[in-house]
């Protein structure tokens, strides 16, 4: 490779590789994941080959709203250190043509998805593609501090879609997967955006902590994850949950709201003196907390399956 | 065809192509795929019986229905 091609990607020289990480493979991963268990978790059955490429149409369209993301983001993606790398910045593809893989990708996802499964579940799909590359991307992630706690409805959509691809309508149960997703995504992000806040200083998104300090961060976080503990513990009583998910549901979100109160507890000086321990235990601990609500969503679903549940279980919702 | 007179360029053109017809035998494997799930989703519906045409602005009646 000559040097110029290092610095200035020319039109066709990408790699194969270089297209599929345009569309984030590792959020491409979450996203099958939860739209697997929205349509496993419902109470209707779908023929394998269908859901197989029903939750292949929710993926690639996520990836497509990847690539309209990184298409739009490259300016910042160049000036922070976690997204350096990415194609656009590395100058290994073109803005213009992540473009086109976007686009091409959202349009066929949806039409596929329309003809695989149900127009509910399609549209579903093109507003949270809308929802990501629009909304939070080229609108609300500059825009707002609050950029985090609206743009994770994007991430939230999946199970809902996977629910719906299956039922073809949308009840309780899709909607508490939804909040799961969407109350979990701040505490989250906030507790990454703690020790990570020279990335976006640099790029100068306004995440809470560049714009409203880590003081307020820190109290957000304990707000949004003392919302966010009913939301998650209240599936268990719905046709999708059940005694396993209300006991494991009780342990995860206490384990979350400790976690968020040391957060809270402590300041700046006692977060640097110890390289952020405790917010970066809380970032890691949030990710395997969001992936055994699911799991559970999937035990349940088994046991159900098998004709293992309580038939005196409260079933509110 | 390498050029002696330029050191590196036939080189670079080899890597180019080479990542040219990877990319393409992959981007080749991929609309098979698509050729074969849209194939295979046909024939799940169509077995189960799922009426695959769209409307076309004029209503059937169905065979008996009246009676």
């Amino acid at each position: 490779m000559s040097d110029a091609s290092l610095t200035t990607a020319q039109s066709g020289d990408a790699e194969f590789g270089d297209y599929v990480a345009l569309l984030k493979p590792r959020v491409m991963r979450l996203v099958v994941f939860t739209a697997a268990i929205g349509l496993i978790a419902a109470p209707v059955g779908v023929h394998p080959v269908i859901a197989l490429a029903s939750i292949l149409c929710i993926a690639v369209g996520a990836g497509a709203s990847g690539a309209l993301n990184m298409w739009w983001d490259a300016d910042i993606d160049a000036v922070m250190s976690r997204t350096v790398k990415r194609p656009i910045p590395a100058g290994r593809v073109t803005g213009d043509e992540a473009l086109a893989v976007g686009i091409v990708l959202s349009v066929l996802s949806v039409m596929l998805l329309f003809l695989f499964a149900n127009p509910l579940s399609a549209g579903l799909l093109a507003f949270t593609i809308f929802f990501y590359a629009v909304i939070y991307s080229m609108w609300l992630k500059r825009a707002t501090p609050q950029n985090i706690v609206i743009g994770g409805a994007a991430g939230a959509f999946p199970p809902m879609i996977g629910w719906a691809v299956a039922t073809g309508g949308i009840t309780w149960e899709p909607v508490l997967m939804f909040a799961l997703i969407f109350l979990w995504t701040p505490p989250h992000f906030w507790a990454l955006a703690l020790f990570r806040n020279d990335d976006y200083q640099n790029a100068n998104v306004p995440m809470l902590p560049v714009i409203a300090g880590t003081r307020a961060t820190r109290n957000q976080i304990l707000i949004y994850s003392l919302i966010l503990a009913p939301a998650a513990i209240l599936p268990a009583f719905t046709a999708a949950g059940g005694p396993v998910y209300l006991c494991v549901a009780l342990w995860l979100n206490a384990k979350f709201l400790f976690g968020a109160h040391a957060i809270w507890r402590r300041d700046d000086a006692a977060a640097e003196a110890d390289g952020f321990r405790v917010e970066k235990k809380f970032f890691g601990f949030s990710i395997a907390y969001l992936f055994l609500h699911f799991v559970l969503f999937l035990v349940e679903a088994v046991l159900h399956g098998f004709g293992l549940q309580l038939q005196s279980w409260p079933v509110l919702l | 065809m390498s050029d002696p007179r330029k050191p590196g360029l036939g080189a670079d053109s080899h890597e180019i192509y080479t990542r040219r017809k990877g990319r393409n035998l992959a981007m080749l494997a991929c609309l098979g795929g698509v050729v074969l799930m849209i194939f295979a989703v046909t024939i799940v519906k169509l077995s189960a019986g799922i009426d695959m045409r769209g409307f076309d602005h004029t209503f059937e009646t169905v065979p008996g229905a009246d009676q």
